[in-house]
């Protein structure tokens, strides 16, 4: 396909920016450490007792790298939600995900369960088989729009049972409050290692599919094209929803990022998918370090609530736009 | 040589037979045109034909091949489709969108080559199109866009064509060039299927006329012998057959 709008350029610009973000990110907070001697720690250049290299190892690497990872999930999933889907306003909860793994988390919380994180990603596991079956209803393929309506139903359902568990969950609602705004502050490296994961895997799916998606979105019959949409739109959803509910489970529910960052890329890559996937999995993963890094020095705000915050006006204005 | 056989194919839909065992054989060097009244399912057999539609019964070969064993990227090599609504939803490029003709033909991960731009550029210039290359697509008039669908299917460069009203938002001198062009794809001997309702367009340009009511297809031996008769029992009013000066015969509905 013909460039339109320098790709190589964004692709560049937002790695630089990204990696950038991530030194300066690490560099500050209560202890400052210089940038030079974040890179002295990551290469062993620094004893790993000093304090500095337990700060950056224990904490503030493992943080970093996992917002990271989980904007790039949830920005690379959106591509193909909407891609897929063919709907503007879909996003990686779109078919349940999140008010699953809310609805998991939420039970384990209430129960004083001592692991939190395996309960919502088999709450957001369930839920997404749940629309997935009541989407097929049946049938051997699945409409969007059935699809979209079997997300909206089991997420329903699901936000009724949440708002039940924290009316009776005591002195525990704060805490099922809290970890459904989503925050960071507890990432280890085993967070780091399943996001990272997930990311990948959104990255592969988006760019092995990346013409599929095209045609898909394109409004063309699919078929005419050669595209077996019905294994295509079956695997992008799965495979993304399963990333997003490792995602969520890590980092609680983080909203915008998976609607607003597609959008605000289509705005330099175009539609065409080979070029949107990996800039919006590089522009999300960026857009929820610099959120994280404000919900931190604001005395450790819900990364959710930034996000929003940020998200808000922007999805505003593309939508003043007219986009 | 049969390019596109069909046998004994059945459609339904819901409670409807919209199909009810069609045999039709399409053999390479013919423009074939169907024509029938609105819900007759010249879509679904035009559908049907190319593998995108759904089937109840009956078979489907596409160059000796059971279109069931071939894969969707191996059908889509072969016969190419232009719907009747070209629905185009996102921002592409006309020329993006007239590439995706060339995806089946490239590997998942193969760039395009100068080869496919070239297919792609030609396949616009013969749909009038050779300076639209980089407008946007959810720009156009309707007749535009489908003239963009034409070309899409046409850089395919599949052996059968099969299109659904492909002049509906045409202006005449578009839908003419547009037939010519199928005239000349006759000359490489490609099969050509073209649901329309001009029965004018297909009086002068179709070497054979296909006629489809209530899912039964009815074929005269020779398109001289459509007349006034077969048109009447086929869309239930009264015409008019004349023959012009020039040869061409031309249809007129009376009531």
């Amino acid at each position: 396909m013909p460039p339109r709008g320098p790709f190589r350029f964004w692709i560049l610009a937002l790695s630089a920016s990204l990696g950038a973000a991530l030194l300066w990110v690490i560099s500050i907070g209560e202890v400052r450490i210089p940038p030079g001697d974040v890179i002295d720690v990551i290469f062993g250049n620094i004893s790993r007792i000093d304090p500095r290299s337990v700060i950056v190892l224990s904490i503030r690497l493992p943080r970093a790298l996992a917002a990271s990872a989980v904007g790039a999930v949830l920005a690379g999933s959106g591509v193909v939600f909407q891609g897929v889907l063919l709907n503007p306003l879909a996003e990686p909860y779109t078919l349940g995900v999140a008010t699953g793994a809310a609805f998991g988390a939420s039970l384990a919380i209430t129960l004083h369960l001592p692991f939190i994180s395996p309960f919502a990603f088999g709450g957001g596991v369930g839920a997404l088989g749940l629309v997935w079956i009541l989407g097929h209803g049946g049938r051997e393929s699945s409409s969007s729009t059935r699809l979209i309506l079997a997300g909206v139903i089991v997420g329903s359902v699901l936000g009724a049972g949440i708002t039940l568990i924290k009316a009776l969950a005591g002195d525990q609602v704060g805490v099922i409050v809290l970890w459904l705004l989503g925050s960071f502050s507890l990432a280890s490296w085993g967070d780091v290692g399943w996001s990272m994961a997930s990311a990948l895997l959104v990255l592969l799916l988006g760019l092995f599919w990346a013409r599929d998606m095209d045609v898909i979105s394109s409004g063309a019959n699919p078929r005419s094209l050669g595209v077996d949409d019905r294994k295509a739109v079956g695997l992008l959803l799965f495979g993304c929803s399963l990333a997003t509910a490792i995602a969520v489970s890590i980092s609680g529910i983080i909203g915008f990022v998976g609607l607003v960052v597609p959008h605000l890329v289509r705005l330099v890559s175009g539609p065409s998918h080979g070029r949107l996937v990996p800039l919006s999995v590089l522009g999300g993963a960026l857009l929820l370090l610099l959120s994280d890094t404000a919900a931190r020095s604001f005395g450790e705000l819900p990364v959710g609530v930034i996000t929003a915050l940020i998200g808000g006006p922007i999805f505003c204005f593309l939508l003043w736009r007219g986009r | 040589m049969v390019l596109l056989s069909v046998r004994g194919l059945k459609v339904t839909l819901g409670s409807k037979e919209v199909l009810k065992g069609i045999d039709m054989d399409l053999p390479g060097g013919e423009v074939v045109a169907l024509l029938g009244p609105n819900g007759s399912g010249k879509s679904t057999l035009i559908a049907a034909a190319g593998g995108v539609g759904r089937r109840s019964g009956g078979s489907v070969d596409l160059l000796g091949d059971d279109i069931d064993t071939l894969s969707r990227r191996q059908v889509a090599r072969r016969v190419a489709i232009v719907p009747q609504q070209t629905g185009f939803l996102m921002p592409f490029t006309v020329m993006e969108t007239v590439l995706m003709g060339r995806f089946p033909a490239a590997g998942r991960f193969a760039r395009l080559s100068n080869d496919d731009e070239q297919a792609a550029m030609a396949a616009l210039e013969m749909v009038d199109l050779g300076s639209f290359g980089e407008r946007l697509v959810t720009d156009l008039s309707g007749g535009e866009a489908q003239r963009v669908a034409i070309a899409r299917a046409l850089a395919q460069e599949t052996p059968v064509l099969l299109l659904d009203e492909p002049v509906s938002a045409l202006d005449p001198r578009h839908a003419m060039a547009v037939f010519r062009l199928l005239g000349s794809l006759k000359n490489e001997g490609k099969g050509v299927i073209v649901a329309l309702h001009d029965i004018n367009l297909a009086l002068r340009f179709a070497d054979r006329i296909v006629f489809l009511k209530e899912g039964v297809l009815y074929e005269p031996p020779s398109p001289r012998l459509v007349d006034e008769k077969v048109l009447a029992r086929i869309f239930d009013n009264q015409w008019r057959l004349e023959t012009l000066s020039s040869g061409d015969r031309a249809a007129f509905p009376l009531a």
